[in-house]
């Protein structure tokens, strides 16, 4: 097969700004204006392979959000996804709607079965990307967070989740919230324990703690990893992602090959 | 002076949005087409699309489009470029949807990734960034300044297994080598998706406008 392993972004709004995430605890960093004319997202867009953009604001302002995703969507030409508290049917309608090639389910992947399997059988498995986000405590037990808030659940039975999740959804998102914008690289101990590559039937992108590109590299020279993402705008501001990309690429690592844009 | 446009055919498909930025960052003047007669102001045809062979051919098959498509691309000889779903509407029929009829301007059909022997879950789709591979004899004008080997990205699960074998000049590797770019005359088409594989795409679709 030679499908290739991508670099993935993923922009978290809530309310109106794009925030930065530490451990799942967010700061406002700026609005849209900033991010294309200060923060020069537009330019930054050319190096990665996909682009992911989250409500992360509990699920309020859902149509402000779909406005404003669809202004980024429309300046990026990658597979775009979309998601954050999504939990009717009619909400990941509007989500295509509003330019999505692909939609996140995160707390309804875990509390709403039949919504999700709804969907697949309405827009394809391979529309629907399933998120879950896992943090150990200090005292050793895993949870999940769940709209917002930490839900403690059983090792066993995380397994059984990751595994099960992958069978309905296209893709996977696994995310460590232990290290989440620390830039302390990807959560090994983590993803050690819970996934199991020959039950997980999806391809999975890891994410959570990437602070440069050889982070990335590591993570994508692991046969079980089809993607590496990154939310930590500041990590790779500026020339950045341009820079992490040609890191990666040198690495040896097979991601898509573009033209310059000024050779178009 | 006369605007010479890209008309996209809009029978309901997704992505048209992409599509239209697209096209629209490269400065291509364009139409979104809902009805077949806005065909009679194009010097140009896309047809995109997402979702069953079945239901696009359902969606084309109101209002006349089959006849108007052919008409303009048969007659009036406009370049036409289909593009993942689209391309597969070109044939002549899919394992999709048994006892629809594609445009037939393309002899071949579309078969399942999934019906090949010990297809697994994973690869019974193919998604994600792939290359598509020149064959080395002929010249491609939609590939046109981009190289022997580049990267576009595919959604899709059907993949088109064609009779002429002289018109597709591209192949792609999933399992088994697919015809991912075909070009013969003023007939085109892509089974990935261009406004998605960032620079590339651009470029192929600045090609195909190179038309106008």
């Amino acid at each position: 097969m030679t499908r290739k392993k991508r670099l993935v972004f993923v922009l978290l709004w809530a309310q109106g700004w794009f925030v930065l995430s530490r451990n799942f605890q967010l700061q406002r960093v700026g609005d849209i204006t900033w991010l294309f004319n200060n923060y020069n997202f537009g330019e930054a867009s050319k190096y990665i392979d996909e682009l992911i953009m989250l409500n992360v604001g509990g699920g309020a302002d859902f149509k402000i959000f779909l406005t404003e995703a669809e202004k980024v969507g429309s300046q990026c030409f990658i597979p775009f996804t979309i998601g954050g508290g999504i939990r009717e049917l009619s909400s990941i309608r509007e989500c295509f709607l509003f330019g999505a090639d692909k939609v996140v389910l995160n707390t309804a992947l875990k509390t709403l079965p039949d919504l999700v399997k709804h969907a697949a059988d309405i827009y394809g498995r391979q529309a629907l990307v399933g998120s879950i986000d896992i943090g150990i405590a200090r005292n050793g037990g895993y949870y999940l967070m769940l709209e917002g808030k930490k839900s403690y659940i059983p090792f066993s039975e995380l397994i059984e989740y990751t595994i099960q999740a992958s069978s309905a959804v296209g893709e996977l998102i696994v995310c460590s919230v232990n290290r989440d914008g620390t830039g302390m690289g990807l959560d090994w101990d983590l993803w050690n324990q819970i996934v199991s590559p020959e039950k997980i039937v999806c391809p999975v992108i890891f994410l959570g703690g990437v602070g440069n590109s050889a982070h990335i590299s590591e993570g994508l020279l692991r046969e079980d990893i089809d993607a590496v993402a990154t939310a930590n705008l500041f990590n790779f501001i500026g020339d950045g992602l341009q820079l992490a990309r040609y890191e990666v690429a040198k690495d040896g690592i097979p991601i898509p090959k573009f033209l310059p844009y000024d050779a178009i | 002076m006369i605007t010479r446009r890209v008309v996209i055919v809009d029978y309901g498909a997704a992505n048209v949005k992409s599509l239209s930025s697209a096209l629209g960052y490269l400065g291509i003047s364009h139409l979104l087409a809902s009805h077949p007669r806005e065909l009679d102001e194009a010097d140009a045809i896309i047809i995109p699309g997402v979702g069953s062979f079945g239901n696009a051919v359902d969606n084309l098959s109101r209002d006349n489009w089959f006849e108007e498509i052919r008409n303009a691309v048969l007659v009036r000889q406009l370049p036409l470029l289909g593009i993942c779903l689209g391309m597969q509407l070109l044939v002549e029929c899919s394992d999709e949807s048994p006892g629809k009829a594609g445009l037939s301007l393309i002899s071949g059909k579309a078969k399942a990734f999934g019906a090949i022997q010990e297809c697994s879950q994973v690869k019974a789709l193919h998604v994600g960034f792939n290359s598509v591979k020149l064959d080395g004899y002929k010249d491609s004008t939609l590939m046109y300044g981009l190289t022997d080997e580049n990267d576009f990205y595919f959604t899709h699960s059907f993949y088109l297994d064609l009779n002429d074998f002289g018109g597709c000049i591209g192949r792609t590797n999933h399992g088994l080598e697919f015809c991912s770019l075909y070009e013969r005359e003023n007939i085109f088409g892509v089974q990935f998706h261009p406004e998605k594989s960032q620079s590339n795409g651009l470029r192929l679709l600045k090609n195909f406008a190179s038309f106008l």
